[in-house]
């Protein structure tokens, strides 16, 4: 019902604009390269002015409606574009010269398409072939890397697991700092949401399992091209979801015209491995002060009231986490190598049929992908299949019509990650080398553990899956219209609707239930629905010769639902038989959210003889999450771009191109909904170490006041950048450099503005802050061999971006922006960088000198403060492609400089005894520093008390831990080669691929691969390391043909 | 074209005019939460506000204050409890407890006292006297807090100005005194009282008045080092008005376990061996011979029952609290007719009535026995430790027994303070030169209320801390 309004009012444009119809004729051509006469399968062939478009067929062959008088615009990658005026000839041929990369056409906000001369702010451009030397099945991961101002942050290496993107950094404090996803036009979900139950006190997102970003539903092999709009003038039009840029995949299509139906089969397997793990000792075993202790009784050690299954009478024995106690050489006990025991090769099997095909006026692409693949943790697997079905019709002269039905099953079954008693590494990294991980289950089939509060790992994997199972359909349509020769009409509308039914076992005797040992059952189902819809009607002219003009109007709607529903059951009757009704202690909690916005929008583009262009947009916005008379936004942007070269009379033969450009831009990021009233609220009252008090309490309910005040005059947060971009394209592209700097500042940033919680509260959530990312990215291409049989081409990308929190609320200095553990957290702070370290530091003196107490350890101080930013100084990525004939081997060097990492994991690895570092031990400490009296220290402290209070978290100071993170690592690695097949065979050509992921990674980190969450993309902490899962490396053969 | 421009510029305006008058009606319904009310009624209120006193005073501040006071230990099986064990506290150890006390309890207590009191006197009351529990908590171990200003929120701008301690003691007998008020006010003055929401009491007002008086006395009390003579008095006088007789009437923290689990339980489930008895209180019992050894003590890993050296925590093998207070569904004491009966000793023996004073702390210990065990005391037991006399009963002895009697009750580590009874020890790995006296003042409050009194130094002992 409300959304019938919107179609009203769509359908009221529609029929208030007067159809003027033009007479259109078809044509036809072949489009070839004018050095090699060789035709071009995949050139775009546009009618200049307008959105519409199509690509040449494998044989350069394109089909076309238009009008005589109007202009086509051909354009291949690598090839200057050329403009064609139609005439009475209606078969042509088009070729094209090599060069001049700026004069492509690139898809921008709203699917509007520019040629890139035109543009006013940055944009990166990647094909198929760029996400597809990725080796990643996430169309997020794969961009990693390969644009600058875009970072990407993998969770790790378990199958299915979250990566996130944040674009020239963060812009916003609490609410999404990732882009928006765009599909053919149409948003859709990328959130990454965890499991948890209302009464859930703690942060969700440091424990659990590392879930999916829901991008991760996107089959890579339906996109074609990637545009990601960094700027906040690149996706202005994108209005309060444009404040981190946006991310537009366009897919594959059939092509008009080509008769017949072109099949294209692919099929790879791959095989991963862990890449990188911190070092151990393998000298000492289990104990403390270099006495042994026993390990854990086999079975749970646990007090049986509630849990009648337990016969576990000598069950004394806790074991111990530490592995301080006498060399093994010493006692003669057997060792064991548990991570090479513990981790596997992990397989995956990717197979993707497309048909293609298409009549004169019609066209379509069936495809079906199947991606099954296992992890390096045993039992860990995602499965996604992907059935994806796009035509589109030209139904009459004048219009258009096409859509895309895509069902997605995604699967996944995954491991414990992070702060979590059943935590895989958490168990393993710790474990004694005297315990053998296989030996993993008691003969009753209990947990055999090492220390009774941890799992074995696997009997974690194997007893106490998670799993996930998405069903999700993407749909769009959309219908263009020519209403005259000038005026155009496009009406798009998408769905994207999924269901994931999640279920988390705890077996009895596991440690992470949260009532201890009893078995544990969570049921979890989320569901989310998405609509959006647009119309743009778009006016082109010539204004005189020179000056052209382009206007489009239009307005969008966005309708999200999304439902949470928790059941729990804990206290199990029956081992291992996983029903809620076979659970003694129920709770069910639930989660709705709505959100819907509303805009107009207009765009304004003027180009003059082609040197000269400006681009004007608006956009007023409604939403409902802010209150009704404060509930409206207008949002604007202005770009420029100079071909300063075609006002150059005299230019220099070797400068190519060259053009300038700025950009200003004001757009917003709405807020979460329902933050406009202080609401009451079922409280869980707890202090960290258990699971707290909750309602209903036994019997009994209860509500408080949230702590959390509400606040019915908020706004969207504002970004406000301006942006400075030179192109410059010498020797026929031979070398081009592509620089931007930006300065953009996000203003009145909502933030739980932290209040004195003696008021009874904690926080309001107010429009307070201010943050400003500036910085600069390069790119540079060049192509040292460009024509014949032996091609070389360089590309390489560089950015940094500086962020400073420049302002928080009134009287706050600091804040803390998420819950993350007791001893260090992320805050912002006025003057220094968003989401610093926050934590415990060594006492110092007014020298810097560190304090050491009497007994020879350092003094904490009594204040925690800022110890670190994750934020890289600078990122790189260096490709090279070579080909020679059909042969092409391509690399990317990924280089980080700089950002720092909490290492927890080296941390309690110290205080443990399992460091590497920690081996060292057969001698005392002296810890440099001065005493209170200022006299240099000489107290001699054992090992043991080094590596657990100075070095390891039994004492130490965070700032201990936090690691400055340099890497440089070959993120790809692919050698192709097309086997081609003659005119006449049936078969068009084999391809044959190799592909390498993080074969090579050299870092001074001392943990696992440190391009690592802790939270994963459904969180805004960053660089926090505490027992994550490991990151990989894979191979990848892959072979695809086309008939 | 002319025409058709015209007629666009019509259409814009009035899809744009119909778009802005309906744009309200397409939003409205979807700004207010579907997942939280806005309105709630008393009885939600008064049970959220008793839960969460039970999580301030089953809780960390308790386990915390109980290392500190000598009653348990931090054992290295946990890296926080080790940091307990050493002292290390710093301004962010207690910020979730700080919280749970003014955000949880304090602002809600207010909000019954000033919406319902018109209406319901015995909701008001019995609010207050939880209020009194909750400041009494904070002023207890924080010193300084905002008695009139707290759980304000915007009434105060958010920055509740605070006041002396001295202040604070006397305001909470005020606030007990009107809560009396409320509570002695006749059934019929209320349109609707509480039942099974007052979890503590079912809605027994009676019992609710003796609890009030109880911990007015307590607070008089706390003054034993500032005025000896005029605390005694009141303390004295206070008992007397609340007419307690036995155990009856004892106001306990109740717990259902699953999400209402008894928190000594719920955390040596979750972080087992975290803490373990201390050797001093396991040596006060077994040495004593003492009838409850077996209720307060759960058995070591060797069946019998011993404690961890405060100085020493590498121990867990020891044992925890017994299934009495640790366990699902067992309830916690917090105001009762034993520590009424030591704080009469005490107040006797200071006004120099030792006779009574030996009467009150038989009849405390007596009373103590019973309730725990359930039987009264072996003639034995009873003989050594509750047959004193006007010659024979000392500070040392009443506090020692109250020690024993109030065990895993945070009132132990204010006793300790106030009398420096029993003797600890202070552990010498700790990073502080002596047993913490208070808690620093939270961060939030240092960063964010600029009327805030801060205190950093753990060791600058709170205002009734003058022994």
């Amino acid at each position: 019902m409300k959304f019938t309004l919107t179609l009203a009012m769509t359908l009221s444009l529609l029929f208030f604009s007067h159809l003027a119809l033009g007479q259109t004729v078809t044509y036809t051509g072949t489009v070839s390269s004018a050095a090699t006469n060789e035709t071009l399968p995949g050139a775009t062939v546009i009618i200049k002015g307008k959105t519409e478009g199509v690509a040449t067929d494998l044989n350069g062959k394109f089909t076309l409606q238009a009008a005589a008088g109007e202009v086509i615009v051909v354009s291949f990658i690598g090839m200057k574009s050329k403009e064609v005026t139609l005439g009475s000839t209606t078969n042509l041929t088009v070729k094209l010269e090599s060069g001049v990369l700026m004069d492509e056409v690139v898809v921008t906000a709203l699917g509007i398409s520019k040629e890139k001369r035109a543009l006013g702010y940055a944009v990166s451009e990647l094909d198929s072939d760029d996400l597809n030397r990725s080796g990643s099945q996430n169309v997020i991961q794969a961009l990693a890397s390969k644009a600058p101002g875009v970072q990407v942050i993998g969770s790790g290496g378990t199958p299915g697991a979250s990566s996130k993107v944040l674009i020239r950094g963060p812009s916003t404090f609490t609410g999404e700092n990732q882009p928006l996803i765009v599909v053919d036009g149409v948003p859709i979900d990328n959130s990454t949401t965890q499991s948890s139950p209302r009464d859930y006190p703690f942060n969700a997102n440091l424990q659990g399992v590392n879930n999916s970003n829901r991008a991760i539903d996107i089959n890579p092999e339906d996109i074609e091209s990637v545009t990601i709009l960094k700027g906040p003038a690149a996706a202005a039009l994108y209005g309060a979801r444009a404040g981190n840029g946006a991310i537009i995949y366009t897919t594959k299509r059939g092509k008009m015209a080509r008769k017949g139906v072109g099949v294209k089969i692919s099929s790879s397997i791959e095989l991963s491995q862990v890449n990188k793990l911190p070092d151990f000792q393998d000298t000492y075993g289990p104990g403390i002060n270099g006495n042994s202790i026993d390990l854990a009784d086999p079975g749970p050690d646990e007090r049986y009231d509630n849990a009648p299954y337990f016969n576990s009478a000598d069950d004394v024995a806790y074991g111990t986490p530490n592995s301080w106690g006498p060399s093994n050489a010493e006692t003669g006990a057997q060792t064991f190598d548990n991570t090479d025991s513990f981790y596997e090769t992990g397989v995956a099997f990717v197979n993707n049929i497309e048909l293609t095909g298409g009549q004169e006026n019609s066209s379509f692409r069936l495809a079906i992908g199947d991606n099954r693949q296992s992890g390096v943790i045993p039992n860990t697997d995602f499965n996604r299949t992907s059935v994806r079905l796009t035509a589109d019709l030209q139904a009459t002269e004048k219009l258009k019509v096409g859509g895309t039905a895509n069902y997605i099953k995604s699967s996944g079954t995954m491991a414990q990650n992070g702060s979590n008693l059943s935590g895989v590494s958490l168990s393993l990294f710790r474990m004694p080398n005297t315990f053998d991980v296989r030996n993993y289950r008691t003969s009753q089939g209990y947990n055999n553990t090492y220390f009774f509060a941890y799992d074995n790992p696997l009997y974690s994997v194997n007893e106490n899956p998670f799993t996930s199972d998405v069903s999700r359909f993407l749909g769009n349509m959309y219908i263009d219209l020519d209403i005259t020769e000038n005026l155009k009409a496009t009406y798009r509308i998408g769905v994207d609707t999924y269901a994931d039914s999640r279920k988390q076992i705890f077996a009895v005797s596991s440690n992470n239930d949260d009532l201890g040992q009893v078995g544990q059952i969570n049921e979890n189902r989320l569901t989310g629905n998405q609509l959006y819809g647009d119309f743009i009607l778009s006016y082109t002219k010539s204004l005189t010769e020179k000056l052209n003009l382009g206007v489009s109007l239009g307005h969008n709607f966005f309708i999200n639902d999304f439902d949470d529903v928790f059941s729990r059951g804990r206290v199990m009757s029956i081992p291992n038989f996983y029903n809620l009704a076979n659970t003694s202690d129920l709770y069910s909690s639930n989660y709705s959210e709505t959100l819907k916005t509303f805009a107009f929008f207009g765009n304004i583009e003027l180009d003059y003889d082609r040197w000269l262009y400006v681009t004007l947009t608006g956009r007023n916005e409604w939403s409902s999450s802010f209150e009704l008379n404060n509930n409206n936004f207008f949002y604007p942007s202005a770009s420029t771009s100079i071909v300063f070269t075609e006002l150059w009379d005299n230019k220099p033969s070797w400068l190519t191109f060259g053009k300038v450009r700025y950009s200003f831009a004001a757009v917003g990021i709405a807020p979460e909904p329902y933050n406009t009233a202080t609401y009451y609220v079922t409280p869980t009252y707890t202090d960290g170490f258990t699971n707290g008090l909750t309602f209903p309490y036994g019997p009994i309910n209860g509500y408080g006041i949230s702590d959390v005040l509400g606040n019915p005059d908020l706004k969207p947060e504002r970004l406000i950048g301006n942006e400075f971009g030179l192109y410059v394209s010498f020797l026929d592209d031979l070398f081009s450099l592509d620089a931007t700097y930006y300065n953009q500042t996000s203003k009145d940033v909502l933030l739980f503005v932290p209040v004195a919680q003696s008021s009874g509260y904690d926080s309001q959530y107010t429009n307070a802050a201010e943050m400003v990312n500036k910085g600069w990215e390069f790119q540079l291409g060049i192509n040292p061999y460009r024509d014949g049989d032996f091609k070389w081409s360089v590309d390489i990308n560089w950015s940094t971006n500086d962020n400073e929190v420049t302002k928080l609320a009134a009287g706050v200095e600091e804040v803390n922006l998420e819950a993350a553990f007791a001893s260090i957290g992320s805050f912002a702070i006025v003057g220094e960088p968003i989401g610093v370290f926050y934590g415990t530091k060594w006492r110092r003196d007014s020298a810097g000198n560190i304090i050491i107490g009497a007994n020879g350890r350092p003094l904490i101080d009594s204040q925690t403060g800022n110890i670190g930013s994750w934020i890289p100084d600078w990122l790189a990525g260096v490709r090279n492609t070579f080909s020679y004939k059909d042969l092409t081997l391509s690399f990317l060097l990924d280089f980080r400089k700089g950002g720092d990492v909490w290492n927890g994991t080296y941390a309690r690895l110290n205080n443990v005894g399992r460091s590497a570092d920690s081996e060292d031990r057969e001698r005392t400490y002296i810890v440099e520093g001065v005493t209170e009296s200022g006299e240099a220290n000489t107290v001699e402290i054992s090992a043991q008390d080094y590596y657990r209070f100075v070095v390891g978290d039994a004492g130490g100071a965070a700032e201990e831990f936090v690691e400055t993170v340099d890497w440089v690592r070959l993120r790809d690695l692919s050698l192709a080669y097309r086997l081609k097949f003659g005119e006449g065979s049936k078969i068009g050509f084999i391809d044959i691929t190799f592909t390498g992921v993080n074969l090579w990674l050299s870092t001074n980190y001392k943990g696992v691969d440190p391009e690592t969450s802790l939270t994963g993309a459904g969180s805004n902490l960053n660089g926090f390391d505490y027992f994550n899962n490991p990151g990989i490396k894979s191979y990848k053969l892959g072979v695809s043909f086309t008939f | 074209m002319k025409t058709l421009k015209t007629t666009f510029n019509i259409a814009v305006f009035c899809v744009v005019l119909a778009g802005i008058s309906a744009c309200d009606s397409y939003l409205e319904d979807d700004i207010v939460s579907p997942n939280d009310p806005a309105e709630v009624t008393p009885e939600l209120l008064m049970a959220n506000v008793q839960v969460a006193t039970f999580a301030s005073y089953c809780g960390q501040l308790t386990r915390q204050s109980l290392v500190f006071g000598g009653q348990i230990s931090g054992t290295i099986a946990g890296s926080q409890s080790q940091e307990i064990a050493q002292y290390n506290i710093t301004e962010i150890s207690n910020e979730n407890e700080w919280e749970v006390i003014w955000a949880g309890a304090v602002v809600d207590c207010k909000n019954i006292v000033r919406e319902f009191s018109g209406e319901s006197p015995y909701y008001a009351g019995i609010a207050q006297v939880i209020l009194a529990l909750n400041i009494g908590i904070a002023t207890d171990l924080w010193g300084d807090v905002p008695f009139d200003e707290g759980g304000l929120g915007n009434d105060v701008d958010l920055k509740p100005n605070y006041e002396s301690q001295q202040v604070v003691l006397s305001k909470m007998q005020t606030l007990l005194d009107d809560a009396i008020v409320n509570l002695s006010k006749p059934l019929e003055d209320n349109a609707f009282v509480p039942g099974a929401d007052d979890m503590i009491f079912n809605g027994d007002v009676a019992k609710w008045l003796q609890t009030a008086w109880i911990l007015k006395a307590r607070y008089a009390n706390r003054l034993s080092a500032i005025d000896p003579s005029g605390s005694a008095t009141q303390t004295l006088s206070y008992l007397q008005s609340s007419g307690a007789t036995d155990s009856g009437n004892d106001a306990f923290m109740i717990f259902f376990g699953g999400n209402a689990n008894n928190q000594w339980d719920a955390f040596e489930s979750n972080r087992q061996g975290y803490y373990r008895v201390s050797e001093l209180f396991v040596n006060l019992l077994v040495n004593n011979n003492d009838p409850r050894t077996s209720f307060f003590l759960g058995e070591d890993d060797n069946g019998g029952y011993s404690g961890t050296p405060s100085d020493d925590p590498s121990d867990a093998s020891t044992s925890y609290l017994g299934p009495l207070y640790a366990s699902p569904s067992a309830p916690v004491p917090l105001v009762t007719y034993v520590e009424a009966k030591f704080l009469e000793a005490e107040a006797h023996l200071r006004a120099s009535a030792p006779g009574p004073a030996a009467d009150a702390h038989n009849a405390a210990v007596l009373a103590s026995v019973l309730q725990v065990t359930g039987s009264a005391a072996p003639a034995e037991f009873e003989d050594a430790f509750a047959s004193e006399t006007a010659g024979t009963i000392t500070q040392e002895k009443i506090m020692i027994q109250k020690y024993i009697a109030l065990f895993a009750q945070i009132e132990c580590y204010s006793d300790w303070r106030r009398t420096g009874i029993p003797t600890l020890a202070p552990n010498p790995d700790a990073i502080l030169t002596g047993i913490p006296l208070r808690l620093p003042t939270p961060q939030s409050e240092r960063l964010y209320n600029s009327n805030a009194t801060v205190v950093g130094d753990p060791l600058t002992p709170v205002y009734w801390d003058q022994n």
